[in-house]
């Protein structure tokens, strides 16, 4: 009977997020506007401030390649890595040329943190948004063999405030992983011992290990050890349900106050400011007919990402907004640079 | 497993098995330029192959950069790859000898068994042997780094406070950057440069290739060296290389068991791997007199457990996902732009794929062995170069190798710095050995440190942990030996 309903609710959860998919897929895509004179005559290379390999690198480097395919025209992908993205998140605000041959493949609330936290030498008007590419909200996991396998998120949470810091929970520190849960143990008074990691491998390598009990992470880095049994997925630190696993449940389901869309990963494409509105409102038309293409939709999932495209609007809305809710909260924690 | 053997034996399989493996050497053997950017830059140009044929190229790559460091090593005392360090010491001091084609060869063979080693363990082992790298808490890799850090103070002919003021200056140097945990800033005096700390390969150029070419450049002032030509004694048999393989067997085997079993722990990768391999090969052969100076067995032991480090980081990237090294990181990236995610599912997916892999990885390491044995006597001619022209060529490369990891005129400064900083030390007498084991497992010790000291409840809890114990009591044994060793030769001075 278990079994039974299990598969109902995977099978619910496939066509749930075919469903999803589809709906993204027939967004219509704005008319095309006139294409600037003499533009592009060169390659257009996607900065990522990451180093190659890595998930903005795979998501710089699909998208480029499905460009390339939709567009006709060249792209190439150059990786400015170090720093936790600050050096490159630097040289896409100052030093870049606003031509449009030079694109950020950018990640927030990282660059975000990036300015107030860490007191980066740039302002988010120095970067201009033009198309979101896809958010990834963190989510928590656990060992399935583990104690807490049995456990749902509510259960896990009861557990760590009633034997405060007995849990260990993994993260990587300021970043999204290290802020959700902060917001969620303020909120439940659950008490955790926080372990930093320097990466999301090494984090699913110690939960694998025994060495934490939970770890905040992102979906597609687990998605494997999920499907073969090890890993159970717990929580999404977003309000709507996420793409690849419907059944999750949402921070709004358990009644935990946090912003949408913004702990996570927001990877959008920007340029720097000064760039023509002509170019501009091309790219980003680019950018949008390609990721509308059903074949581009295949594409990220085959490296594990689920798109979910914004205009050049609505992503410079998310854009303002989620920068307003890393500010509120570092100044509520105290943790605001001063110059902020 | 028959099915791959026979996709790896295909024609393009065997063509680009070969491209990788001379790609690699290439790349290895030009100091400054490493496996780690070789694959990264070749990544792309595997997106034109079949999901196989791009991943064997990628660790022929791997494989050959990891022996081209060494020829460089060998010849010009350059280490071209920052795992070549050992090797340099033991095969620069053959080759002064008149020995270099010798220590070339030797290298190659060892390399390759070593490769083999660890690609037949890859071919059978695998999904047993992964799981070791899950077995390693941070209590137990504190626990290797203590031992290794202790080897290095102790083990080291140079008096043992400057040994570890040498360890001080590295950890101090790699506490630069951003703090771990709180991401607060730490001597980077508002540079933003300086927020990821310094550029291990960058430092790692400057202490030894830029070095090694001012040193060159000061002998091509003096007019009678110059003259000198190194001859080559008459080229050494191959049937005397494979002799080694009786009279040396034993170093043969445990330096391939220790490079493979680093190479499965995530946090080791084959840079670290030769100092410990070479550490404990020593602790075994006491009576040889040329340890770290042109002795034969060093020499097996570095190369050894470098190749078979390789092999070792692809088993827990193949079937768990976890990368065992910075160039197998690389990898993973590379394969999941193929649609390819590495990890528990890959295996039971795609068998034929990793089947044929393996077996690639097997003749890609048969191919380095091959080029590199025969070879020999060609890269060795590198020496009749004079030496203001190769101290140009080493140093120009140093600075393109340094700019190009970052394309940043910072890393370059950073490599200047270096230099500085090991010509000064040297002058000063204090050993550099230490300073380079601090700066590339302090940022390792720092992280398993922050974790052990966050999670484990208390000392019980980490003596409770066996592997931890063996390690800490092996330390505990080498300092109360060496301290009684220390004593007894003081007492035995006259006065």
């Amino acid at each position: 009977m278990r079994e039974r309903l299990v598969m109902a609710m995977r099978f619910s959860a496939v066509v749930g997020s075919c469903l999803l998919a589809s709906a993204l897929v027939s967004q219509p895509v704005n008319a095309e506007p006139a294409k600037p004179a003499n533009y592009p005559n060169r390659p257009i290379n996607f900065l990522v401030a990451y180093p190659s390999g890595g998930g903005m690198d795979i998501t710089a480097r699909t998208l480029a390649a499905q460009m390339e395919r939709v567009t006709g025209y060249q792209f190439r992908v150059e990786n400015r890595g170090g720093g936790g993205g600050i050096i490159g998140n630097t040289y896409m605000a100052t030093q870049a040329k606003p031509d449009g041959y030079t694109v950020g493949i950018l990640a927030n609330p990282t660059m975000f943190m990036n300015i107030l936290y860490q007191g980066a030498h740039f302002t988010k008007e120095d970067i201009e948004p033009i198309a979101g590419i896809t958010f990834e909200p963190v989510i928590w996991a656990t060992r399935t063999g583990s104690e807490f396998g049995k456990m749902d998120f509510k259960q896990i949470l009861d557990y760590a405030k009633n034997n405060p810091e007995k849990l260990k929970m993994g993260v990587i520190p300021n970043a999204s992983f290290d802020i959700a849960t902060r917001i969620v143990a303020k909120q439940t008074d659950a008490k955790f011992t926080i372990v930093p990691f320097p990466g999301g491998k090494p984090a699913i390598v110690a939960l694998l290990g025994s060495n934490i009990d939970i770890s905040a992470i992102y979906f597609s880095e687990i998605a494997q050890y999920v499907k073969d049994g090890s890993l159970k997925a717990l929580a999404v630190a977003d309000n709507k349900p996420l793409i690849e696993d419907p059944q999750l449940p949402t921070m709004k389901a358990l009644n935990i106050k946090m912003a949408s869309s913004t702990w996570g990963a927001d990877r959008f494409a920007a340029v720097p400011k000064g760039t023509s509105k002509e170019i501009k409102e091309y790219l980003s038309y680019l950018i949008e007919k390609t990721l509308a293409d059903k074949a581009t939709h295949e594409a990220f999932k085959k490296v594990g990402i689920e798109i979910e495209p914004k205009t050049m609007e609505e992503q410079q809305k998310t854009f303002a907004e989620s920068y307003g809710e890393v500010h509120a909260y570092l100044k509520d924690t105290g943790q605001l640079k001063a110059s902020q | 497993m028959l099915e791959g053997l026979y996709a790896a034996m295909s024609p393009t399989n065997l063509f680009v098995e070969i491209l990788g493996v001379l790609i690699g050497i290439v790349f290895g053997a030009i100091p400054g330029l490493t496996a780690t950017l070789g694959i990264a830059l070749f990544v792309p140009v595997t997106f034109l192959m079949n999901p196989g044929a791009g991943m064997i190229m990628l660790a022929g790559i791997y494989a050959g950069a990891i022996f081209g460091g060494s020829i460089s090593a060998i010849l010009i005392n350059v280490p071209g790859t920052p795992a070549s360090i050992i090797t340099g010491w033991e095969g620069y001091a053959l080759a002064r000898e008149g020995k270099a084609p010798l220590a070339l060869s030797l290298a190659a063979l060892s390399s390759g068994v070593g490769g083999l080693f660890s690609a037949v363990a890859l071919l059978f082992l695998t999904p047993m042997l992964s799981s070791l790298a899950l077995t390693f808490g941070p209590a137990e890799y504190c626990a290797l780094l203590l031992f290794s850090f202790t080897i290095v103070t102790v083990v080291l002919d140079t008096p043992m406070m400057r040994n570890l003021l040498g360890c001080f200056v590295g950890l101090l140097l790699v506490t630069i950057g951003l703090d771990p945990v709180t991401g607060a800033a730490r001597f980077t005096f508002g540079n933003a440069d300086l927020m990821s700390g310094f550029n291990l390969i960058a430092v790692l150029v400057g202490f030894f290739c830029m070095t090694e070419a001012v040193f060159l450049a000061f002998d091509s002032l003096d007019d009678s060296t110059n003259n000198e030509v190194i001859s080559f004694g008459k080229g050494n048999s191959i049937g005397e290389l494979i002799k080694t393989l009786w009279t040396h067997g034993i170093t043969y085997l445990r330096s391939s068991t220790i490079g493979l079993f680093l190479g499965i722990l995530p946090a080791v990768g084959p840079v670290e791997t030769p100092f410990i391999a070479h550490t404990i090969e020593r602790k075994f052969n006491p009576k040889d007199e040329k340890f770290g100076k042109g002795s034969i067995t060093g020499l097996i032991a570095s190369e050894c457990s470098i190749s078979a480090n390789v092999g070792g980081s692809l088993m827990p990237l193949i079937s768990l996902g976890i990368p065992g090294s910075g160039a197998a990181a690389v990898f993973i990236g590379a394969l999941t732009l193929h649609g390819l995610q590495p990890g528990p599912l890959l295996f039971k997916s795609e068998p034929v794929l990793i089947y044929t892999f393996f077996w690639g990885f097997i003749a890609v390491n048969l191919f380095m062995m091959l080029f590199g044995m025969f070879g020999a006597r060609y890269f060795a001619l590198v020496l009749k170069l004079p030496k203001r022209v190769l101290a140009t060529f080493i140093a120009v490369f140093s600075i393109l190798g340094s700019y190009a990891i970052n394309n940043s005129m910072f890393d370059v400064g950073v490599m200047f710095g270096a230099t500085v900083l090991a010509l000064w030390f040297r002058a000063l007498r204090i050993p550099i050995l230490p300073i380079v084991l601090a700066v590339i497992l302090g940022p390792l010790l720092e992280q398993q440190a922050l974790v052990l000291f966050t999670t484990s409840a208390g000392i019980g809890e980490v003596l409770g942990r066996p592997i931890a114990d063996g390690f800490f009591a092996i330390s505990l044994i080498i300092i109360v030996f060496s301290i009684v060793r220390r004593l007894k030769e003081s007492r035995a001075k006259p006065g």
